[in-house]
């Protein structure tokens, strides 16, 4: 009887162990994901200030980088990862998630977009912002606002 | 010009004769600063779907604003009487007497700005130059574009900038300007005081009042206040030039 009930708790505790472990992975790569997409679009913002002159190659793999992590992101917001792990998810993204999800893709439509369109400065001027814009626009609706 | 009663049929008693409370740069700058904050929060708040994601319009408004509030700074002690900052700052005294009495009962009117009011009006004004002043420094959300002067700063002190040029209006000016109308709106329709109309028409009721029987309108006020115009653009566009400010990308067309 004893064993029984000692048994029970340890497999509740080691299934309750697992699932966290499984929010906190999630978690953790999508923060690391969204991390590295806006430490990308640190140069391009310079160049849009115009503190350092625009370079094409720079502004490129920037976008390859946008182009790569928002098209995984879209999955990495289950059910069970709404917190832990210093999330600074809203409840909201999972009230709408498609529209949450269709900003991941509507940022690599652009990204792409952007990437054909990637000529000199002033083409870089014009198209740019249309990329960076989603950072904010999601960033409003969906993210921790930041003090 | 000084003694001007006329009788006012709009006022809805026919031959009720009426004084000059504002003079016309004044209402003029009122109206316009109502019309510029609206702009300058909308161009924010919906630059996604204007499609200014660089922020052109929300910075040419507050660069506006931060002229005409300079503006009304010099017009505080070059304007007629009801715009002289002295005329109407109130000694400790006279604020307490009036706020106490104000609360409870009809309590002397004024032709000008109230104590209250003038507490109001130094608040918004400061406030609000506070604002425009912070948004010179500011940095946007995406950072694809800046106010002229961001780079005077550090990336940190860039940070506290922009996070106060938000936090102030999101959290304490716009209450302000909500007590603002409605203390407004209760003169107008609980006191029968109707400063709203007041400032549009620049007439008041003639009544006795505690400041002054009628506005001392300045000579040629509209020549005066253009000039005092051009000093204030002169004041910011120029102040930020000779500071190092660099104007990102700011053509509307």
């Amino acid at each position: 009887m004893h064993r029984s009930i000692i048994t029970l708790i340890a497999l509740a505790a080691f299934t309750a162990t697992g699932a966290i472990a499984q929010n906190l992975e999630v978690i953790k790569e999508r923060k690391s994901l969204l991390e590295q997409m806006g430490k990308s679009a640190k140069e391009p913002g310079k160049m849009m200030k115009q503190e350092i002159p625009f370079d094409a190659a720079t502004v490129d793999a920037a976008l390859d980088t946008i182009i790569a992590n928002a098209s995984k992101l879209p999955a990495l917001f289950p059910e069970d990862s709404k917190s832990g792990g210093k999330t600074e998810a809203l409840p909201a993204i999972w009230e709408n998630k498609d529209e949450f999800t269709g900003r991941y893709d509507k940022l690599v439509a652009d990204a792409k977009a952007a990437k054909a369109n990637l000529g000199d400065e002033f083409a870089f001027m014009e198209a740019w912002p249309k990329v960076a814009g989603n950072c904010g626009g999601c960033h409003k609706k969906y993210r921790v606002e930041k003090k | 010009m000084a003694t001007d009663t006329q009788p006012d049929s709009a006022s809805g008693r026919p031959g009720a004769p009426t004084v000059i409370a504002w003079d016309l740069p004044t209402r003029l700058f009122h109206w316009l600063l109502v019309a510029l904050l609206v702009t300058a929060w909308a161009t924010f708040e919906f630059s996604e779907t204007l499609g200014d994601s660089v922020l052109k319009w929300h910075r040419w408004t507050g660069l506006l604003i931060l002229t005409i509030l300079v503006w009304r700074m010099l017009w505080g002690f070059f304007g007629s009487s009801t715009s002289r900052f002295l005329n109407f700052l109130p000694a400790p005294a006279t604020l307490t007497r009036y706020a106490g009495v104000a609360l409870v009962r009809s309590e002397a009117k004024f032709l000008g700005h109230n104590p209250l009011g003038a507490v109001m009006i130094f608040a918004l004004l400061g406030l609000l130059f506070a604002q425009a002043c912070l948004g010179l420094f500011t940095v946007e959300h995406n950072d694809l574009t800046a106010g002229p002067l961001y780079r005077l700063l550090s990336e940190d002190a860039r940070k506290t900038a922009t996070s106060w040029h938000r936090f102030l209006f999101e959290s304490v000016t716009v209450w302000l300007i909500a007590l603002h109308i409605a203390a407004n709106l209760a003169y107008a329709f609980l006191r029968n005081d109707p400063l709203i109309k007041a400032m549009v028409t620049g007439r008041k009721p003639a009544g006795d009042y505690a400041d002054a029987q009628h506005a001392e309108i300045v000579s040629r006020p509209l020549l005066r206040a253009g000039l005092l115009l051009v000093i204030a653009a002169v004041v910011v566009f120029g102040g930020i030039w000779a500071a190092g400010g660099k104007f990102l990308s700011m053509r509307l067309w």
